[in-house]
């Protein structure tokens, strides 16, 4: 299975927030993509998981044309993370990941959907929270409850929106950590909008790097995230430095100012 | 030898979600059976009291006895249209249920229990209403009073009754009900469309209730100014849509709501894991396969023309769909399918002894029971500001 974007545009209602991205990507592989503010990421995971409805182009999951499915049969496809909010919901941690089976529930609760979600909770280590209000969570909490959620969608395909947002080094680790296992375990295929570079390099199978809305590039991590890639497109100076078997991008000071003095 | 910590742990029973969740459904529904019993309680001891002081009993047996009526007359119906000279010979006995007292049976149908029904109708209405509008705009504080949809729906009814016989003239008269639920629903509609632009441009809690409390305030103006220029026998009727009560209730308007508040409680009961999906945000909504800009509106718009329908025949009624649907998250928590049918009956349980009440405290002054409602509600919407969230009511 692949999914498969040509020649998307999404426009808001000033301007067009993404412009002619097209890429494809395969089950059991983990995608970042990465980008300046304002770059287009969130609106890409927005757009295939049918919040956000794109103005050309079209979106497919093997040879099925997602934008032209019942926004049902999309989700039971694919679930979508949001990112890590304060959540002043007021329902129980349970009553939150059975939302999950939304699509898959008519009326009655059945086992199977309770299975589900006992299965969801007991991945992500988060049973003893079942009765736990969302309200109370802390943010690795709720982003574990989001991610049990997406679980008991059972989807093939996962859409992260920035996932890391809001939560503690720890936390960003364990989340980029379960979502390698998922991949792994489910043959699932996962596509994350993420602004840290050096989560991108060391967690993902491949990167799309994004300028104002365009593909800038995309490939394996070690092409994408070049020192003159990041230059060109965030502004900065940058070296690459291995590390205890990793790589990781570290800013050089001052460059920023630097560079938008020499383009002024 | 020593325990091992670790052991001792896993022997103990994993909380499983499939044992909280039936647990947890039993409970719900041995919560609504009890509000049920309730209710059917405070119908009673509503008929009983008033100027003629009945006996529980009476009531029960009166009721009773008109359905014994009511059943043998349609069986009397069916029988006469049986083909080839068929006669259906069972009827119900008669004496069944007969009452003790003369005059229970004509006081608790014709007087008392339009007006219970009426309550118990529009204590529904303005519940389920309460309850979808907070789900699908998200806003704890939210109902048709706080958004003026109330006085909107009031001033409409009171509009049509002041002009409608002069320009309408014999179709007015002979129409009467159905213009007051047209008028009602026309401007109830109206505020709620205001309100929801407004929630397109500019969606934050108190945005949305200051707009409702300033259109509250035009057309209670509206009515006021109705009032000032009317004549006397008129006026009497415009205060009861100003203070809201229950004076106007009669077998008619009952039956005409009857069916209304039946489907619009189906209609949006049926909706209720949309709404769940609705409460934890837009796009989770979307992705999870919900049509949100969809079920928004046709919730909206089932909630706005039940409650005026009712509102139309009672007048501003306040806070009823403010508090009905937190008093039953209290009670049986968040999910939709418990809490349109549980909202709907502690609605019909407040404003049905509320009514009781404000008809029997300073008898034979009947207290408009609006004004009742204002001093309840009134204190209750304080405390959800100032608390409730503490208290976790949203």
């Amino acid at each position: 299975m692949k999914l498969i974007l040509d020649k998307v545009c999404v426009d808001y209602k000033q301007y067009r927030a993404v412009d002619g991205m097209s890429f494809e990507m395969n089950a059991g592989e983990v995608v970042s993509i990465v980008g300046p503010n304002g770059s287009g990421k969130s609106t890409i995971i927005k757009s295939i998981a049918r919040i956000l409805k794109p103005s050309s182009g079209g979106i497919f999951i093997g040879n099925r044309n997602v934008l032209a499915m019942s926004l049902r049969e999309a989700a039971l496809l694919m679930s979508y993370v949001p990112q890590n909010l304060p959540d002043s919901y007021n329902s129980t941690v349970a009553d939150a990941v059975l939302l999950g089976r939304r699509p898959h529930i008519d009326w009655n609760v059945s086992m199977k959907d309770l299975e589900a979600v006992d299965s969801a909770l007991a991945r992500m280590g988060i049973k003893e929270l079942a009765k736990k209000v969302m309200g109370q969570l802390s943010g690795g909490e709720r982003q574990r409850v989001y991610i049990a959620r997406a679980l008991a969608q059972d989807p093939g395909i996962f859409l992260f929106d920035e996932p890391t947002n809001n939560l503690d080094l720890k936390n960003q680790l364990e989340t980029l950590e379960t979502v390698r296992e998922l991949a792994m375990e489910r043959r699932s295929m996962i596509l994350i909008a993420l602004h840290d570079l050096n989560l991108a390099y060391n967690y993902s199978d491949r990167v799309v790097m994004l300028n104002k809305g365009r593909l800038y590039a995309f490939g394996k991590p070690q092409d994408v995230l070049t020192a003159k890639n990041i230059t060109d497109v965030y502004g900065v100076n940058v070296s690459i430095i291995d590390s205890g078997g990793g790589k990781y991008i570290v800013p050089i000071k001052n460059t920023a100012r630097a560079s938008s003095k020499a383009l002024a | 030898m020593l325990r091992q910590p670790d052991n001792k742990a896993s022997d103990e029973p994993e909380t499983s979600v499939l044992s909280l969740y039936i647990g947890d459904k039993s409970k719900k529904i041995l919560i609504m059976a009890i509000l049920a019993i309730f209710l059917f309680v405070a119908i009673l001891y509503s008929g009983s009291v008033g100027s003629a002081n009945l006996s529980i009993e009476d009531v029960f047996l009166s009721l009773g006895n008109s359905l014994v009526n009511l059943i043998n007359g349609v069986l009397g119906f069916i029988s006469g249209f049986l083909p080839f000279g068929l006669t259906l010979g069972f009827r119900l006995n008669p004496n069944l249920f007969l009452p003790h007292s003369d005059i229970a049976e004509p006081i608790v149908m014709n007087i008392r229990l339009p007006r219970i029904v009426l309550a118990i109708l529009t204590g529904v209405a303005l519940a389920i209403s309460g309850a979808v509008m907070q789900g699908t705009l998200r806003n704890p504080l939210v109902d048709p009073f706080t958004l003026g949809l109330a006085s909107a729906a009031a001033f409409g009814a009171a509009l049509v009754m002041v002009i409608g016989p002069e320009i309408l003239g014999a179709l007015f008269l002979s129409n009467q009900n159905s213009f007051i639920i047209i008028a009602a629903f026309l401007f109830g509609l109206t505020s709620m469309l205001v309100v929801y632009l407004i929630m397109k441009v500019n969606n934050d809690a108190p945005t949305l209730i200051l707009a409702g409390v300033v259109m509250s305030f035009i057309f209670s103006a509206g009515l006021m100014m109705l009032q000032y220029i009317s004549n006397n026998e008129e006026l009497r009727s415009l205060m009861t849509w100003l203070m809201g009560g229950m004076w106007g209730a009669n077998w008619g308007i009952v039956l005409l709501l009857i069916p209304m508040v039946f489907i619009a409680f189906s209609l949006l009961w049926i909706k209720a894991w949309d709404l769940n999906a609705i409460t934890t945000g837009d796009e989770v909504a979307k992705n999870l396969g919900v049509n949100v800009d969809g079920t928004r509106i046709y919730c909206l718009l089932i909630a706005t023309f039940i409650s005026s329908c009712c509102l139309a025949f009672t007048g501003i009624i306040g806070f009823i769909g403010l508090m009905s649907p937190h008093i039953c998250r209290m009670l049986i928590g968040y999910d939709y399918r418990y809490v349109i049918p549980g909202s709907a009956l502690i609605g019909a349980l407040i404003l049905l002894l509320s009514d009781t009440f404000s008809r029997t405290i300073m008898s034979p002054v009947d207290l408009p029971v609006g004004i009742v409602m204002y001093v309840i509600g009134g204190i209750f919407f304080l405390y959800l500001v100032l608390k409730g969230r503490e208290s976790r009511l949203y």
